[in-house]
């Protein structure tokens, strides 16, 4: 009796062991496809079904030929573009795949260490960590990025990059990796590069994929049968390929030459700068530079609160539709919150808070949210007199302006009375 | 039996000591496992109270853990013929063991005052007898340390301030004041080389000062759960020459007020 | 004795022929003190199995950070590769301690061994109020379904950390924990809170009430001693945990602004109402966890005491002065709260009156340790596995107990607050003192609660493992705790200052891996020995008091014979009789040799 109790127990233990061991396999992490822009392009085309498996998984088996897999990213090549200036490849072998040290201590896989809880293997901006956030962290597949020195449809140079990753965006969650040493910085703004490259060229496929025909996938796979018209057919869909590849390459390849410049801003005495802040204001309120329309009659930024960033707005428009909303959430598209402008009383500014960073936000505005640009409100000498522009060097102004709100205590009762009243200092 | 149990009783104050020593020696493989450098002028206090009190507690427990080893080695069953010694216990001695470690107790408590006072209560003067004032005002927030220099006016939180993130640069040889507050929720400003550590809380403002007294790069630890990113909020902190010290915030200040910018000459990497 | 044949009703004859209302009845929703202690003790062992999981979770990340973690890693971040993300290592471990801490070790001592203990061992029938009982333990469920739905999506449980301190845990957006769950954690905390609540003033009035004749207050077992004082900690403690709970709950749900300071915004959240104060909470949490502490620990200090009496075969040493320092524990439990909180940014000067209370109770600690060393002298030492895992508890409490001195002084705990030290001190006070004497508990009395004996080579070899993997895991954070090394990271290893400590961290979980796995023994044991170990009679450890003098298992109503006590619980090798033991319930002889018993008064 004991016996054959003792043998059933043995058993038991065997199967729990087994499962625990088949349990401890550490699966590979993969990227996820752009399912929510998959949807949006192929219902736009109509296809009522979406895309088949087939044409799917060719768009998948593209991106692994061309992009690698997060353990071992490779990256495409392209005539005509130089990739070593754009994105080094030893760089970003460093910052993808798992963490580990090797020999020498050198710190590998910094991407999954440092940033991929919040902005996803795949950099959707999706990791586990990301739902917890307001604002919820970059989406790097669109390829657009809001704090930089270039113009809305520009790449952000790598120093931009660099910037945000060394400085942080301050009044987000995006922390400070400025104790990291340079190297791995670097190594991390690349792979950021690569992520966004990747998601912008699946873009492009996803939008090629739309026009597929019959069985055709992005690029054929031949089969015995395949005679020269296949063949043929085949290097005409990678060279496709390759131009949606090259297009994305261009645009990062050219970033460097699209920072907008910056004129000195004029030496003031205490008095003019006083004047300047003052002028600042006046456009603050009036119509052509208009940032009282959204920042706020005292710069709260309480203008309007119904507006939503582009990475929520190019799939659901007005976020009004709560099927439509919930589809794309079904898809991995983060539940949309509203975006707020930024509150200038507080003194945080997540771009920068430095005069030529206030400069670009103004001047560029910023890409992927309602806060236009003013650089097309610019006079330029061939402008008639009576064209309702700003001079050039009014733009300093403004910035002087948005300079001196966090301290104008006065206009901010709450932040007064907080500094007076309700900060216990111990003076022991 | 009995006497392997003893034995393995015995492990616990061989092992226990042996531990500590090793540790505090630093030989392989527990380089470095021990209170890290200190340099604070007013850290040492600290350190000496932990050794005092180490040695103390070390020859309580050495003394208990063998006598405990002693009885269960003497009066193992199975090795002791001696009648059960029926006591229910003995007045003398209960009042010797309370009032022993009491005295001591009470020693230590009033010991320490001053040291915890001179910590937490007594903020440096300057010489006309006013408070110092803090260098720098430094903010936890989720999950970075924000380090605001008072500029040319000595005062934190105008204008002129120097707004820094994690890099916490300070004069060597010098009393320093920090005020520290936090912009969310709770953190912890942890220096381990300067033994300072005090919460930071919502709502209050509260000061830690102390006197670097070597140059070096340390670190700045959040030391109290403040979310998911509490590990990432790590800070440097750099004790360099007052010269040094004055160049380097006069360069960070010359950068953050930068009002011109020309692209660089494009190059290759 | 044990040979007698006792026309009680055994509960395994009314198996056959019961019907699914009788079944309930006897077994669900029991109104006998001994099936509630069991439910309660099997419910607590099976939490103690996840929170050693969840301990294991957080040493993996500890020793091999962001490596994929088994069974989880795969199971929860498969696209991540296995590896973990930053808030469910937070999760990992306020979770570890709110189940260590609410669901295995207050209901394991007061619950289990408090509900079958008090009455078997002050010789009553059931405790004073059944109904009572019963709802103390049901009480326990909407805890246990709270806390098991907290786990069931991201981030996987409360993150704020079994402390809770706001802000990060009153506002919902402070952190990943802090949505949902963090709302069923403080509902589920409540709901153990009404469990003891009703526990503790059931034990109170049958401690006081439901004596058997004879047994004076100085004749009860100190196991009864520890319960009872820990009942009257509840009693006055709780309130003040609940009312914070509700206050904290109602500033995460109705924008109360208790805890909250004027116009706070935690991730971008909306403004707090305001005209809190987060230092508050700790105040009120502490007013109870402190005591807390004590609740943990003082019912395994007698349960200790009895059984090293027993296998030393010698009278308890100083029974009333450890009786007073019980109490004087108790009593200064209460006002040394403030010490969990010398730089939290209370008044520094608070932080003195604090330092001298803790200071002080040191003491009654120190006296019961002499008296237990006092207790070992002179006796004839049966060292059964019940008494290992008793004399473990003594030695490990040594050295949780002078780690504590470090943490009392302020000045030193301003370095070592919140470090590694903090955490290998009440290791030592919890696992290697409470953990072990349950497990000793466990061994001792499991005759009496299943009619058998375990097995003891078993039990010997799973109190060696556990002793020897105990002190490597938690000893070895003291020394971390000397570099500064800070709770809670997920991550440590990026400061400079602890780089270097990773090996030692690898060498702690490996051994925290063995030694979980190390309870794999204990439950084979348990769980065979439920049906195949030795049948025992009454008394199989040679005992005095009066739950041996029961049938075992005892049937319902406890004792065949009314219970008369004669005498303490603690004649062993009395020179009135001729047997090892003298058991509280024997009348003397008629033939007693008067004697002068020394060193008696």
């Amino acid at each position: 009796m004991s016996k054959r109790t003792n043998k059933e127990w043995l058993g038991i233990g065997a199967v729990l062991t087994l499962a625990t061991v088949a349990g401890c396999g550490a699966p590979e992490a993969e990227f996820r496809r752009y399912e929510t822009f998959a949807h949006k392009v192929a219902k736009n085309a109509g296809l009522e079904k979406g895309f088949t498996r087939d044409q799917l998984q060719g768009l998948d088996e593209t991106m692994q030929a061309l992009f690698g897999t997060p353990d071992q990213p490779t990256l495409p090549a392209v005539e005509g573009i130089e990739m070593g200036k754009i994105v080094n490849s030893s760089r970003v072998t460093m910052a993808a795949g798992p963490v580990w040290s090797d020999e020498k201590g050198t710190s590998q896989g910094l991407y999954r260490e440092h940033c991929a809880h919040c902005h996803g293997i795949t950099g959707d901006g999706a990791g586990p960590t990301a739902v917890f956030l307001n604002p919820y962290p970059r989406d790097y597949r669109k390829g657009q990025f809001k704090f930089k020195s270039t113009p809305v449809g520009q790449k952000p140079t790598h120093a931009d990059l660099k910037k945000i990753v060394v400085e942080g965006v301050a009044g987000t969650a995006m922390p400070s990796f400025k104790l990291l040493p340079d190297l791995e910085v670097e190594a991390l703004v690349d792979y950021v590069k690569y992520l966004s490259i990747r998601g912008e060229v699946e873009r492009g496929l996803l939008d090629k994929t739309t026009n597929l025909e019959g069985t055709d996938r992005l690029v054929n796979v031949l089969d015995k049968k395949a005679g020269e018209k296949d063949k043929a057919k085949q290097q005409e869909q990678v060279a496709d390929v390759k131009g949606v590849v090259k297009e994305v390459l261009e645009k990062w390849d050219g970033a460097a030459g699209a920072v907008t410049q910056i004129p000195q801003r004029p030496e003031m005495t205490k008095e003019q700068m006083a004047e300047s802040v003052k002028h600042g204001r006046e456009l603050f309120f009036g119509t052509i530079a208009n940032c009282v329309k959204c920042h706020g009659d005292s710069a709260l930024g309480d203008g309007q609160l119904t507006d939503y960033d582009e990475w929520a707005k190019e799939f659901i428009t007005d976020g009004k539709n709560p099927k439509v909303v919930s589809t794309y959430v079904s898809l991995g598209l983060l539940p949309p919150r509203t975006i707020r402008p930024r509150n200038l009383r507080l003194g945080v500014f997540r771009g920068g808070l430095r005069p030529i960073d206030i400069y670009w936000r103004i001047m560029n505005g910023i890409e992927g949210t309602p806060m236009p640009a003013l650089a097309t409100n610019i006079r330029k000498p061939e402008d008639p007199p009576e064209a309702k522009k700003l001079n050039p060097e009014e733009i300093w102004d403004l910035v002087n302006y948005v300079q001196s709100l966090p301290y104008e205590k006065i206009n901010n009762a709450l932040e007064a009375y907080r500094e007076a009243e309700n900060i216990r200092e111990r003076g022991l | 039996m009995g006497r392997f149990w003893s034995l393995l009783f015995l492990m616990v104050p061989v092992f226990g000591v042996g531990v500590f020593v090793w540790a505090m020696a630093g030989w392989w493989p527990m380089r470095g496992h021990w209170l890290p450098e200190n340099i604070n002028a007013h850290g040492g206090v600290i350190d000496s109270l932990f050794m005092f009190i180490l040695v103390l507690t070390g020859v309580i427990f050495i003394g208990t853990t063998l006598v405990m080893f002693w009885f269960m080695w003497r009066y193992d069953a199975a090795a002791n013929s001696d009648r059960v010694a029926y006591s229910h216990g003995s007045h003398t001695l209960e009042v010797v063991w309370s009032i022993l470690p009491a005295a001591t107790l009470v020693f230590i408590a009033i010991y320490q005052m001053n040291a915890w006072a001179d910590a937490k209560m007594r903020r440096p003067k300057l010489a006309d007898g006013n408070l110092k004032p803090p260098v720098a005002e430094i903010t936890g927030r989720q999950f970075e340390w924000r380090i605001r220099y008072a500029g040319e006016d000595g005062d934190v939180g105008t204008a002129d301030d120097i707004q820094i993130v994690n890099d916490l640069h300070l004069p060597v040889n010098e009393e320093i004041v920090l005020s520290i507050k936090s912009a969310d929720v709770l953190h912890s400003f942890f220096l381990p080389n300067m033994r300072v550590k005090q919460d930071v809380v919502p709502g209050m403002k509260q000061y830690v000062w102390f006197q670097p007294t070597k140059m070096g790069v340390y670190d700045i630890v959040c030391a109290e759960l403040c979310g998911w990113g509490h590990y990432k909020m790590r800070g440097r902190l750099t004790i360099e020459s007052r010269e040094k010290f004055d160049a380097w915030l006069a360069q960070k200040y010359g950068e953050q007020n930068q009002a011109t910018f020309t692209p660089p000459p494009a190059q290759s990497e | 004795m044990s040979a007698v044949s006792l026309p009680v009703h055994h509960e395994a004859q009314g198996d056959q022929g019961m019907s699914a209302r009788q079944f309930i009845n006897a077994y669900v929703f029991s109104l006998d003190h001994k099936i509630i202690g069991l439910q309660f003790l099997f419910s607590t062992l099976l939490w103690f199995l996840v929170g050693g999981l969840l301990a294991l979770g957080i040493r993996w990340q500890l020793a091999w950070p962001w490596s994929s973690m088994p069974v989880i890693g795969p199971m929860l971040f498969s696209g991540e590769g296995g590896q973990i993300s930053p808030e469910f290592y937070t999760t990992l471990f306020t979770m570890h301690a709110t189940v260590m801490i609410f669901f295995v070790i207050i209901p394991i001592l007061a619950g289990a061994f408090g509900n079958y203990l008090i009455p078997l061992m002050i010789g009553a029938d059931d405790m004073a109020f059944p109904t009572l009982n019963m709802l103390s333990y049901w009480f326990m469920w909407p805890a246990f379904i709270c806390i098991g739905l907290s786990f069931l999506w991201p981030p996987y449980g409360a993150g704020g950390g079994w402390t809770s301190y706001p802000p990060l845990s009153a506002m919902p957006e402070a952190a990943p924990g802090s949505a949902w769950a963090q709302t069923m954690w403080l509902l589920g905390v409540t709901c153990v809170g009404i469990s003891s609540m009703l526990g503790s003033v059931n034990y109170m009035t049958t401690i006081i009430q439901m004596r058997a004749p004879g047994m004076t207050m100085f004749r009860l077992p100190m196991t009864i001693w520890g319960m009872f004082i820990t009942a009257i900690l509840q009693a006055f403690a709780l309130p003040v945990l609940t009312a914070a709970g509700f206050m904290q709950l109602m500033d995460r749900m109705l924008g109360t602004g208790f805890f909250l300071p004027e116009g706070l915004v935690v991730n971008n959240s909306a403004m707090a109402s305001g005209g809190g104060q987060p230092i508050l909470w700790q105040h009120l949490f502490w007013f109870y966890s402190h005591p807390a502490v004590y609740i943990m620990i003082l019912p395994a200090m007698g349960m200790v005491s009895d059984i090293i009496a027993c296998f030393a075969r010698k009278p308890l040493f100083g029974y009333k002065p450890m009786v007073y320092s019980i109490s004087g524990i108790a009593g200064l439990g209460f006002i040394v709260w403030g010490h969990h909180m010398f730089v939290s940014g209370m008044n520094p000067l608070l932080g003195m009156t604090f330092m001298v209370s803790t200071m002080m109770i040191a003491l009654p600690s120190a006296v019961k340790t002499f008296n237990w060393l006092g207790t070992i002298w002179g006796g004839k030492i049966q060292y059964t596995t019940p008494m290992l895992f008793a004399l473990s508890f003594v030695s490990m409490f040594i050295i949780g107990g002078l780690s504590g001195i470090f943490m009392a002084a302020t000045p030193v705990d301003i370095f070592i607050h919140d470090t590694y030290f903090i955490v290998a001190h009440f290791h030592y006070v919890l696992f290697a003192g409470t953990a072990m004497a349950v497990f000793g508990a466990i061994y001792f009395w499991y005759p009496k609660m299943f009619g058998r004996m375990m097995d003891e080579t078993l039990g010997k070899i799973h109190f060696f493992l556990t002793f020897i993997f105990l002190n490597g895991t938690f000893y070895t954070m003291h020394i971390l705790g000397a570099v500064g090394f800070p709770r809670r990271l997920a991550d440590p290893y990026d400061y400079e200052t602890f780089k270097h400590l990773l090996p030692m961290n690898q060498f702690m979980s490996v051994c925290a891996i063995l030694m979980v796995a190390t309870q794999v023994i204990f439950a084979y044991n348990f769980i065979r020995s439920m049906f195949f170990g030795t049948p025992v009679g009454r008394n199989p450890w040679g005992a005095n008091s009066l739950e041996w003098f029961a049938p075992s298992p005892p049937g319902h109503g406890n004792f065949d014979k009314q219970p008369i006590v004669y005498r303490g619980p603690y004649e062993y090798g009395s020179p009135e009789v001729d047997t090892e033991n003298y058991p509280q319930w024997i009348p003397p002889p008629s033939d007693l040799k008067r004697i002068q018993k020394p060193g008696h008064h």
